[in-house]
C-alpha cells in the first residue's frame, strides 16, 4: 500500500470505530441483573418477570400504566408518560416529546437504572431510581419523596454532581419529567417485588407465569403497596424545625461530639469528612453500591456483573466550607440530620414515625444543624495537613 | 485566450469568493453545532419543507420568536441554503474566470460536498437517525475545511516563497478530522448506549488530542525552522493558538456538563498544588450545579465543537500551502515534475484550457 493510501486509510478506520456500537435498535428496558442475581433467579425467570412487565408498564418507547392500579393512573398521567418517553422529536413547534432521554437517559439511562452512558465518570453515580430511594426530600426516611420534593430537585440540582437545574425549562415540562421519573421507580419497584415473590414463591428455576387470579394477587399484596406510598407520600412530610435557639451553636458542637450523636466519627472531628476520620473502619456503602456488591457476590450472572459499574465506597461529606449536594438552608439540612440521607449510611437521630421519639430531640437536632452550618461558613481548617487527607483519599472510591 | 492581466483579475474574483464561501460557512459549523448541544436536532419533523411550507416561505415571525429548537433548527437550514447558494455562485465565477480546470473542478467538489451533506442533513430529520446526525456533524467540519483549502489554493503565492523539503502535510487534516469524528461520536453516543461505550469514546478523543497536539507542536517547529513563506507560518501559529484553546476548551465543555470526576474531586479536595490552584482560580466550597441549556454550558460545548471545526480548517489550508510548495520544487528540480502536478498553483497567467 502506497504512504498516499495508508495515510487515506486512518480517517476511514477512524470512521469505522467511530459507527461502531452507534447503531440503532429496538430500546427495552434492562433487567435489574443485580437484583436478580442476589435473589438467586436464573436467565429464564428474569426474562419471564420482564415479560409480564412490558405486559403491565409497557416499554420505553410506549409506556403504559396497568388498569388494575386506578391509584397509579390518579398520581400518573399517561399523556405525560407518552410525551416523555420515545425518541426525541416535534410534530408541533415547541412541543418536545421523549422530554426524557433528551434530557435525562444519558446519565440515568433509558430504564432509569442510573446506569446511563456518561455514569462511569460521575461521582457520585447518577440515582438509580427502580430501587424508588431519593436522597433530598422532605418526608421521613423510609417515605417516598412528594412532587414538590423532586420538583425541587429538578429547579435546583444538585450541587457538586452532574445534575444540571432545569430552570429553562417549562414548569410543565418538569412535571412531565418528575412523572415520567415516578413512572421508572414504580417499575423498577414492581420488578423488584416480583423477582422476591419469584425466588420466595416460586419453584427454583421455573419461569414466571400470571394468570388472571395471581395478577390480582399480586396488585393487590406485592405492587399496590408501592403505589400507595408514592400517593401517600405528602402525609409523610417532616415537621418545620424548631426556631434555633441563641446557643444553639455551642449546644450542636457539643452534641455533635458526643457519643449520643456520633456526627464526629464519620464527618470529623472538625467537620473535614471522608474516611480520614474513619481510618481503620471497613468501608461502608450506600444502598446501591450494597446492592451491587451483593449481585456480584452471589456469582451469578458473572459476566453481566463484570459489566456493571465498579462499586464505589460512601464517603461522609465534608462539612466546611462546602456546600452539601441536598442543599445548605436550615430547613433541608435539618431534615437530613434529623432522618439521615436515605439510601446511605448516614443514620437518623430523630424519630422515624410521627408520634415516637427519636435519639435526639428535634431542639437538639436543630442546633447540630446549627452548628454544621457554622462549620459549612468557615474555611476548611485542614488544608495542608498532608498525610491524613492522603491516606484518606485512596479510600474514597474503591473499584471492586 | 484571456490576456494575463485579465486572468490574474479573474483568479483574484475566485480567491475572493473562496473567502467569503469559507467565512460564511464557519456561523454555519456554530449553529449546526448548537442544535447538537441543544438536541434541537428534530424541531421540525419534516424535510426539506418546515412543517409544510416551503424552507423560504415559512412565517418568518413563527421562526423568529418561536422557540429555541425551532429558532435555531430552520435558522440552520435558511443559513446552509445560504451558503450553498454562495457555492454555486462560487462554481460559476470559477466557470466564469478561472483558467485553471483543475480548480474549476475543486469548487466544483465544494457543491457536491454541500449538496451531499445537505441532504444527510435531511436524511437525519425523516429517519430521525443518531448515526446520520454523527455523520452530519463529522462532516460540516470537513466542508468548512474545503472552503480553506479553496482559498489556500486560489492564493497567489509570493514570488520566491522558498520550497518543502519533506513531510507530509496531508497527514495533519487527517489526524484532525479523526480527532472531529471521535468527537462527533462522543456527542451522539446514544442514550441507551453502555457507559464502557462512551468510555471507549472518551478515552480515544483524549488520546486522539494529544497525538493532534503534538502534531501541531510538530508543524510549529517545522515552520519556524525551516524557511516558510508568511502564510504558512501564520497558520501554524493559528493553528497552535487553535489547539490550547481548544484543550481549555474541551477541559470546560466537560466540566460545564459533568462537572469533576471523582479523581479530580479527590485532587482539588486534597492538599497539593492542584488542590491550592483550584482555591485560587475557582475558590473554596462545592461547585454549584449548571443550568440545563444556559448559554454557560451551551456556549462552551459548542466553541469545543466550532474550534475543533476551525482547526480542521487552518490545518487544511496549511497543507495546501505546504504541498503546493513541495509541488514546486519538483517542478523546480525536475525530480518529481508532472505535467498536472506542475500547473498546481504556478501556471503562467495566460495560459489556455
Amino acid at each position: 500500500m502506497s504512504r498516499v493510501s495508508r495515510i487515506a486509510a486512518l480517517p476511514l478506520a477512524a470512521l469505522a470505530a467511530a459507527l461502531a456500537g452507534c447503531q440503532s435498535s429496538e430500546v427495552e428496558f434492562e433487567p435489574n441483573i443485580t437484583s436478580a442475581a442476589s435473589l438467586g433467579l436464573s436467565a429464564e425467570q428474569v426474562g419471564s418477570i420482564e415479560g409480564v412487565l412490558v405486559e403491565w408498564f409497557g416499554t420505553p418507547d410506549a409506556p403504559r400504566l396497568p388498569e388494575r392500579l386506578p391509584r397509579l393512573a390518579e398520581l400518573l398521567d399517561a399523556g405525560r408518560l407518552e410525551q416523555a418517553a420515545g425518541r426525541v422529536e416535534s410534530h408541533t413547534p415547541g412541543v418536545t416529546h421523549g422530554l426524557y432521554r433528551r434530557h435525562c437517559a444519558r446519565c440515568h439511562g433509558v430504564s432509569g437504572d442510573g446506569r446511563g452512558p456518561t455514569a462511569l465518570y460521575q461521582a457520585p453515580y447518577p440515582r438509580d431510581f427502580r430501587y424508588g430511594v431519593f436522597k433530598w426530600k422532605s418526608t421521613y426516611r423510609d417515605a417516598k419523596p412528594t412532587a414538590d420534593d423532586l420538583h425541587q430537585v429538578l429547579l435546583r440540582g444538585v450541587p457538586g454532581t452532574a445534575m444540571p437545574s432545569f430552570a429553562l425549562l417549562t414548569d410543565d415540562e418538569r412535571e412531565t419529567l418528575r412523572q415520567y421519573v415516578v413512572y421508572l421507580a414504580v417499575r423498577g419497584e414492581a420488578e423488584r417485588v416480583l423477582q422476591e415473590f419469584v425466588a420466595d414463591e416460586w419453584a427454583p428455576g421455573q419461569p414466571l407465569v400470571v394468570d388472571d387470579a395471581l395478577r390480582d394477587e399480586l396488585f393487590a399484596g406485592w405492587i399496590g403497596p408501592i403505589v400507595d406510598a408514592w400517593a401517600d407520600a405528602a402525609q409523610n412530610s417532616l415537621p418545620a424545625p424548631p426556631a434555633p435557639s441563641a446557643d444553639a451553636v455551642a449546644l450542636g458542637r457539643e452534641l455533635y461530639h458526643s457519643e449520643r450523636a456520633g456526627c464526629y466519627k464519620c464527618h470529623g472531628p472538625e467537620g473535614q469528612g471522608g474516611a480520614a476520620a474513619q481510618a481503620g473502619e471497613p468501608p461502608d456503602y450506600d444502598l446501591w453500591n450494597a446492592a451491587r456488591l451483593a449481585g456480584r457476590r452471589s456469582g451469578r450472572f458473572a459476566e453481566l456483573s463484570r459489566n456493571d459499574l465498579p462499586v464505589r465506597a460512601s464517603r461522609p461529606r465534608e462539612l466546611t466550607a462546602e456546600t452539601p449536594h441536598g442543599g445548605a438552608d436550615h430547613e433541608s439540612l435539618y431534615r437530613r440530620v434529623h432522618q439521615g440521607v436515605a439510601g446511605t449510611p448516614m443514620p437518623a437521630v430523630g424519630a422515624l414515625r410521627p408520634g415516637e421519639a427519636g435519639p435526639l430531640t428535634d431542639r437538639e437536632i436543630a442546633a447540630i444543624t446549627a452548628y454544621a452550618q457554622s462549620l459549612m461558613a468557615t474555611r476548611s481548617p485542614h488544608k495542608g495537613d498532608g498525610p491524613s487527607r492522603s491516606a484518606s483519599a485512596s479510600n474514597r472510591s474503591r473499584p471492586l | 485566450m484571456p490576456s494575463p492581466q485579465a486572468t490574474t483579475d479573474r483568479s483574484r474574483w475566485l480567491h475572493a469568493w473562496a473567502w467569503f464561501l469559507c467565512c460564511a460557512t464557519w456561523p454555519l459549523v456554530w449553529i449546526g453545532g448548537l442544535i447538537t448541544t441543544t438536541d434541537a436536532g428534530m424541531a421540525v419533523p419534516d424535510w426539506p419543507g418546515t412543517y409544510g411550507y416551503n424552507l423560504f416561505l415559512y412565517p418568518w415571525s413563527t421562526w423568529f420568536f418561536g422557540p429555541w429548537d425551532l429558532f435555531v433548527e430552520h435558522g440552520h437550514r435558511l443559513f446552509a441554503s445560504g451558503v450553498g447558494l454562495i457555492t454555486i455562485a462560487a462554481v460559476a465565477v470559477a466557470w466564469r474566470s478561472e483558467p485553471r480546470s483543475w480548480l474549476r473542478w475543486m469548487t466544483a467538489g465544494a457543491l457536491v460536498l454541500v449538496i451531499g451533506q445537505g441532504v444527510l442533513g435531511g436524511l437525519r430529520v425523516i429517519l430521525n437517525e443518531r448515526l446520520l446526525a454523527m455523520l452530519h456533524g463529522s462532516i460540516g467540519p470537513v466542508f468548512f475545511a474545503y472552503t480553506a483549502a479553496l482559498v489556500a489554493a486560489t492564493r497567489r503565492p509570493a514570488p520566491g516563497e522558498p520550497a518543502l523539503a519533506g513531510g507530509m502535510p496531508w497527514l495533519m487534516p487527517a489526524l484532525v478530522w479523526v480527532q472531529v469524528t471521535l468527537g462527533a461520536a462522543l456527542r451522539h453516543v446514544p442514550e441507551d448506549g453502555s457507559f464502557w461505550t462512551f468510555a471507549q469514546h472518551v478515552q480515544a478523543h483524549l488520546w486522539q488530542a494529544g497525538i493532534v497536539t503534538a502534531a501541531v507542536a510538530a508543524m510549529l517547529l517545522a515552520a519556524w525552522r525551516r524557511p516558510a513563506p508568511r502564510a504558512e507560518r501564520l497558520l501554524a501559529a493559528a493553528g497552535g493558538l487553535c489547539v490550547v484553546v481548544q484543550l481549555l476548551l474541551g477541559v470546560g465543555a466537560w466540566v460545564a456538563k459533568y462537572r469533576l470526576p471523582g479523581w479530580a474531586q479527590q485532587a482539588v479536595d486534597g492538599d497539593g498544588l492542584v488542590a491550592a490552584g483550584w482555591e485560587a482560580a475557582i475558590g473554596p466550597g462545592t461547585i454549584g450545579p449548571s443550568t440545563a441549556g444556559g448559554w454557560g454550558e451551551t456556549l462552551t460545548v459548542t466553541a469545543h465543537t466550532a474550534n475543533g471545526a476551525l482547526l480542521l480548517a487552518l490545518v487544511t489550508a496549511w497543507a495546501v500551502l505546504a504541498a503546493s510548495r513541495r509541488r514546486s520544487l519538483g517542478e523546480a528540480t525536475g525530480a518529481t515534475a508532472q505535467p498536472k502536478e506542475s500547473q498546481f498553483l504556478h501556471e503562467p497567467p495566460g495560459s489556455t484550457h
